[in-house]
């Protein structure tokens, strides 16, 4: 950070030296060469090598960021358990919904051992069985959630942005509205319209989905906004490029950087908001796994056996911690200036 | 400035329109009836049912519900409740108190805590407390809000018994310590945005030439820090405390709920429950029309605190 801090004092002046500096020196040099220019400076100075990307250069700071690293693997192991639950989990540790009347009472809320690491719940169930089959819920609404929200709020946010003027103005008044409205209300209202038979994965990340697409519409609209005064892009419509080209070829290219930081950072949002819509009842069906339910039903147990409620509890803290920092490291890395 | 106000009570005008519409619209579509919902378990005679929906208006298509809605609106008239008969004005004089001290509670909490946590994180700035504070930022705000109440409930309430965990008032606690908890849950995330926005604030405003000047001059360093730096720094602070006490004060469903709070949040949540229109109508156009205020006086605000701003000005448009 100090050395970024620097770094910006320092580029306004040293701008014109370090780009030949960078050319005639080789990259190697050209980091060893000029400590006041870290690696993670502003990307134009690198333009003129070939080999060096926005998304190259971005790789390779982020590489370098402990922090985003452990975030990632943190992530990929909860998705690779995730996806291979069927396989390993219930031989090992117990189905995570199936209970057995009989042994329940005896069963029920042991100690963490070996064969439930994380005890067993009211049901005699495995804790870290529901907790493995619970991320899948929270992945899956987290991604598709931000998958919904990207596709609504990159079409309008982009259309508001390149067309301006009318059409602007009524999509950035729709956002006001969604914007407007409390968030966590406007969700219990949208899914209690659903009968309970149709309850499932797929209307939670549809509606977190929806109220998520201002945020992104506007990140989108200004960062176009920002890249369309660049003079390439005048330079390229001089050359006879008409909109789709200038908008696919020079434009999104270039104004989707903070997209990416705001969608990986979302992704922890929407596995929030998932997790108390389930608190709350009108997430997936009862029965089925899910952190925020796991919470919901241990409550009442919480005197005698927290671990009901903390393990969950901590699942989802550390994954949408890990998403944070993860998006933290690539802003870090693209360079991405977004408002905190 | 006098421009500036108007054009945003304007622009507030379709929002407003259109987050009632939408609201019409999702209820025709709510599955459940709140007249049968009121009378429980026993049956209505088809008689007293198809009154009790004519007397609420429940008979009518929607739109002319909308109407009446807006018209008794104009009238300074919210309707009555369906569930409990009483009037919806009534129902949030009565509770928005509530929300009032909750929402201040936790605003105080997060005005100390977060510029004093992001203060000290900037001024020790890559020292072991700035780690410390970066790190507790980061995990609040990946709190699940509940959670972290029923934590504090379980730890404060329920081991250490020093804190009730349930409700405004009792009669083994003073009214202010039922505050703690809940205020504490309300003000987690934010105070976590509050500190990370003022450690970034103060961090960028320090490589600023007028500070440099101020040092240059021979001022003291306590005195450029808060004559000069924090003068600057804390203007997006402050809008960003502004904009979250608006936030707040439109009632917290989650942290109201936890902890019994009998507030907005709380008292619109039961009311979707029982498919109680009025009062979920009533309770957002209330909600609406309290943010809309609040955000309108951190934008004017925002112009004492820092003069480059002028708004309603040409280049404003």
């Amino acid at each position: 950070m100090a050395a970024r801090l620097k770094g910006e004092v320092v580029s306004n002046k040293n701008n014109i030296d370090t780009v030949d500096m960078a050319e005639s020196h080789g990259v190697k040099e050209y980091r060893s060469g000029m400590p006041a220019t870290p690696p993670s400076e502003p990307y134009e100075q690198d333009a003129g090598h070939e080999n060096r990307t926005l998304w190259g250069d971005a790789l390779y700071r982020l590489r370098r960021n402990k922090l985003a690293i452990i975030a990632l693997v943190w992530l990929l192991l909860v998705g690779v358990a995730a996806v291979t639950a069927d396989l390993w989990v219930p031989q090992t540790f117990g189905s995570p919904t199936f209970f057995d009347t009989a042994k329940a009472s005896t069963e029920r809320f042991l100690s963490p051992s070996l064969q439930h690491p994380m005890g067993t719940d009211d049901f005699g169930r495995d804790v870290f069985s529901r907790v493995i089959y619970g991320s899948r819920v929270s992945l899956s609404v987290g991604i598709l959630a931000v998958g919904v929200s990207l596709v609504i709020g990159l079409f309008l946010g982009s259309i508001s942005a390149y067309y301006g003027k009318f059409l602007d103005t009524v999509i950035m008044r729709i956002a006001d509205i969604f914007l407007a409205f409390p968030y966590i209300l406007f969700a219990i209202l949208l899914l209690s319209i659903l009968p309970d038979q149709y309850r499932g994965i797929i209307p939670v990340f549809l509606t977190i989905g929806i109220l998520g697409w201002p945020s992104i519409a506007r990140v989108f609209r200004s960062s176009i906004l920002s890249v369309k005064q660049n003079d390439y892009v005048d330079a390229a419509r001089a050359l006879g490029a008409g909109d789709a080209r200038l908008m696919m070829r020079h434009i999104l290219p270039n104004a989707i950087a903070p997209i990416v930081v705001y969608a990986t950072m979302s992704v922890g949002g929407a596995i929030l908001t998932e997790a108390a819509l389930s608190f709350l009842g009108l997430g997936l069906p009862p029965g089925v796994p899910s952190w925020g339910a796991m919470i919901q039903d241990g409550q009442e147990y919480l005197t005698s056996n927290p671990g009901v409620v903390v393990w969950p509890g901590l699942a989802i803290l550390s994954t949408v911690l890990a998403f944070t920092l993860l998006g933290d490291g690539i802003r870090d890395a693209l360079d991405v200036k977004l408002k905190d | 400035m006098l421009r500036y106000i108007l054009k945003r009570l304007v622009q507030f005008i379709p929002v407003f329109f259109g987050v009632t519409l939408i609201l019409f619209m999702i209820t025709t579509v709510l599955p459940g009836d709140p007249v049968a919902l009121r009378a429980g378990e026993k049956k209505l005679p088809p008689a007293v049912y198809q009154e009790m929906r004519h007397a609420f208006g429940l008979d009518k298509p929607w739109y002319v519900q909308y109407v009446d809605y807006l018209g008794n609106l104009a009238k300074g008239d919210l309707g009555t409740s369906i569930s409990s008969g009483r009037r919806v004005s009534d129902i949030f004089k009565e509770t928005y108190p509530y929300t009032a001290r909750l929402a201040s509670a936790a605003i105080i909490i997060e005005i100390i805590a977060g510029i004093g946590a992001g203060l000290v994180s900037a001024l020790k700035r890559y020292t072991f407390w700035d780690t410390l504070v970066t790190l507790t930022t980061s995990i609040l705000v990946a709190l699940p809000v509940f959670w972290l109440g029923i934590m504090l409930q379980y730890l404060f309430g329920v081991k250490l018994q020093i804190l009730p965990i349930s409700g405004a008032s009792s009669a083994r606690f003073p009214e202010i310590l039922h505050l703690v908890l809940p205020a504490v849950t309300l003000a987690s995330v934010s105070t976590a945005y509050a500190a990370r926005i003022m450690r970034s604030q103060l961090l960028e405003v320090s490589g600023q030439d007028y500070v440099r000047t101020a040092f240059a001059k021979g001022l003291s360093p306590s005195r450029v820090l808060w004559r000069h730096e924090m003068k600057n720094a804390l203007i997006p602070v402050v809008t960003f405390v502004g904009l979250d006490f608006g936030a707040m004060l439109s009632g917290a469903i989650l942290t109201e709920t936890i902890f019994n709070w009998p507030g907005v949040g709380f008292t619109i949540y039961r009311a979707i429950g029982q498919r109680d229109f009025p009062v979920v109508f009533g309770g957002v156009t209330l909600v609406l029309i309290v943010v809309l205020v609040v955000n309108l006086l951190v934008d004017v605000s925002y112009a004492f605190l820092d003069p480059r701003i002028r708004y309603g000005s040409k280049a404003e448009g």
